[in-house]
């Protein structure tokens, strides 16, 4: 299996993993709430 | 190295730099009201500004030229750094880490990672401990990064005579806004540094692309590099730039546990990025500050490590030879310049290629000044802050937090001026290894009881702490020193004692120090959580205080 040329899929799996992560972090920080102001729940 | 540096263009850009430069300090001096506002500044913080900050400090000159250039060296293996930069240091960091940090920061009034484990633990000791690894331990990486940049600048602009006045006039500039604007001009100035260090890197790598023929010719090109052989730069074990090495090997244990888990897993515990979370108002600000800083850390690291392989591809194609080769036997450089001298390389006879190289150094100055200005805020905290606060409580026998403003300015100022005297006394090549040092011996010394500090359901146990920290950093001092060939060669000590630079010679002097000290310092932590739970059920009390 080719990635964009590369062969090895422990190089492009390194490729795959860090867009993977960034759509993760932008779904997280997507579906976060507007503020509610402080919380104090420690 | 080819002298390719629109000098005019370099001085304006930069002029035009130092000027927003100046304002934001001047932004930060004039809303820095009290001490809590000069460590933590809550109030003036947002998610853009929390996630540029992070990723610009987390991303130093380090991670562009220092991991650009092992990159060229050990190819596209490196990606596996990027990912764990995005992962465990941004994704684990802000959900497990971030938003405990920040509540138990507010709950227990903590402005430092140093008072931040102090009060969790009740301990002055755990807080000296880790503002004294700070002090000592941190201007090695600041000087580090400081060397780098300056370094990148003298060389690529060929102002190599000018050297001494590029260093102070940096670390005069970064001082001067960390002293007196504090963590709010420090997170601006990070801010305007990433919108800068992003907008080079985006350039450098479509222009890679374009110069190499595309994505898939590119790594095309670059698979077909490798001819079964070894290449200059590498161990045994190698496979080729578009190839993981063989499991085990030399080249897998440099790659694996120096690169990749050293500065992967020592991201959790840098305290300059701890305070971002404890800068935060709430937790839907960090959770919202992970979208720019995803994108950001992808974009810069991204393009620094693959763009770093593939200019074994260009300079194979332009002058014969490989990075490795190119950089360090023909030009006499070290590989932290092989990402430079790619960029002056690739931008000649692109249109407006003068303005991109100018660019991709104004880039490189903002990754260095970015990381230097929070580590030299953390470091002066540290003194100023923590160590201050420890004597004051001690000769006066109270609890009360330093509020002086001026003592941490002055302790910043000093240890601006430990951190240029520093650069004078390393070796060169060292701005990736240093990181690694540094990021290494954090985790092993304090990422175990770090964790358990967070996440304690009960009252803490202060002694597995103790306990924890004093094997990791045991441990990683004696095999940074005596058994790992890197850091027996940065710090010589093995060799004044005994002649030899590492005690064991094989495949073990590749293992670095934090595959051996942290599962230690985290086996050393449950053991002692462990037997003092049993010594709590029959009845023996913990000492109250240190």
């Amino acid at each position: 299996m080719s990635f964009f040329g590369l062969t090895d899929p422990y190089i492009w799996g390194a490729y795959v993993a860090c867009f993977l992560c960034v759509i993760v972090c932008c779904a997280i920080g997507l579906m976060v709430k507007k503020d509610t102001g402080e919380e104090e729940d420690e | 190295m080819t002298a390719g540096v629109s000098i005019p263009i370099f001085i304006g850009m930069l002029a035009v730099f130092a000027a927003v430069t100046v304002g934001l300090g001047y932004f930060g001096y004039r809303n820095t009201k009290n001490n809590e506002s000069f460590l933590l500044g809550r109030n003036k913080t947002s998610p853009l500004i929390i996630g540029l900050s992070y990723g610009a400090t987390f991303l130093s000159a380090s991670a562009v030229i220092g991991f650009g250039g092992q990159a060229a060296t050990h190819g596209l293996s490196m990606m596996w750094l990027c990912f764990l930069n995005l992962f465990v240091g941004l994704l684990v960091a802000f959900l497990v880490f971030g938003s405990r940090t920040r509540r138990i920061g507010r709950k227990l009034s903590a402005s430092t990672f140093a008072d931040l484990l102090g009060k969790m633990y009740n301990s002055r000791g755990i807080r000296f401990f880790t503002a004294a690894l700070i002090i000592v331990m941190m201007p090695i990486y600041c000087a580090a990064v400081l060397k780098g940049g300056v370094n990148s600048v003298a060389v690529i602009t060929g102002l190599t005579d000018y050297y001494d006045v590029i260093l102070i006039l940096m670390a005069v500039i970064v001082g001067a806004y960390v002293i007196y604007g504090g963590i709010i001009a420090v997170m601006y100035n990070d801010a305007l540094q990433a919108g800068i260090m992003f907008v080079g890197m985006a350039v450098i790598l479509v222009v890679t692309f374009s110069a190499l023929g595309g994505v898939t010719d590119s790594f095309t090109a670059l698979s077909e590099l490798w001819t079964g052989s070894g290449a200059a730069g590498t161990l045994d074990g190698f496979n080729g730039w578009t190839n993981f090495s063989d499991f085990g090997s030399n080249e897998w244990l440099l790659v694996v546990t120096t690169f990749l888990m050293g500065v992967g897993i020592g991201a959790l515990t840098q305290p300059q990025l701890v305070v971002r979370f404890m800068s935060a108002k709430d937790d839907h600000m960090l959770d919202r500050s992970l979208i720019i800083g995803s994108i950001f850390m992808l974009v810069i690291v991204g393009t620094a490590y693959t763009c770093g392989a593939l200019s074994n591809v260009y300079f194979m194609e332009n002058q014969g030879e490989l990075s490795y080769a190119y950089v360090t036997n023909t030009l006499g450089l070290g590989v932290d310049f092989i990402i430079p001298q790619y960029i002056l390389e690739v931008f000649n006879g692109v249109l407006g290629g003068d303005f991109f190289v100018c660019l991709f150094l104004l880039s490189l100055v903002c990754a260095s000044i970015s990381t230097i200005s929070a580590l030299m805020h953390t470091v002066g905290a540290a003194g100023g802050y923590d160590l201050y606060t420890l004597a004051k409580n001690r000769q006066k026998e109270t609890v009360m937090d330093s509020q002086n403003v001026r003592v941490n300015r002055i302790c910043t100022a000093v240890m601006m001026v430990v951190v240029v005297v520093y650069c004078y006394l390393m070796p060169k090549d060292i701005i990736a290894k240093a990181t690694s040092l540094f990021m290494g011996m954090t985790a092993a010394a304090l990422l175990p009881c770090f964790s358990y500090g967070l996440y304690a359901k009960h009252r803490r146990d202060r002694r597995a702490a103790v306990a924890s920290i004093t094997a990791g950093t045991a441990v990683y001092l004696f095999w940074t020193l005596f058994i790992n060939s890197s850091g027996s060669a940065f710090l010589p000590i093995c060799r004044w004692l005994t002649g030899s630079q590492v005690l064991f010679t094989g495949s073990i002097m590749y293992v670095d120090a934090i595959v051996i000290a942290l599962p230690i310092s985290i086996a050393v932590m449950v053991i002692t959580l462990l037997i003092d739970r049993r010594t709590l059920r029959s009845g023996s009390p913990q000492p109250a205080e240190d």
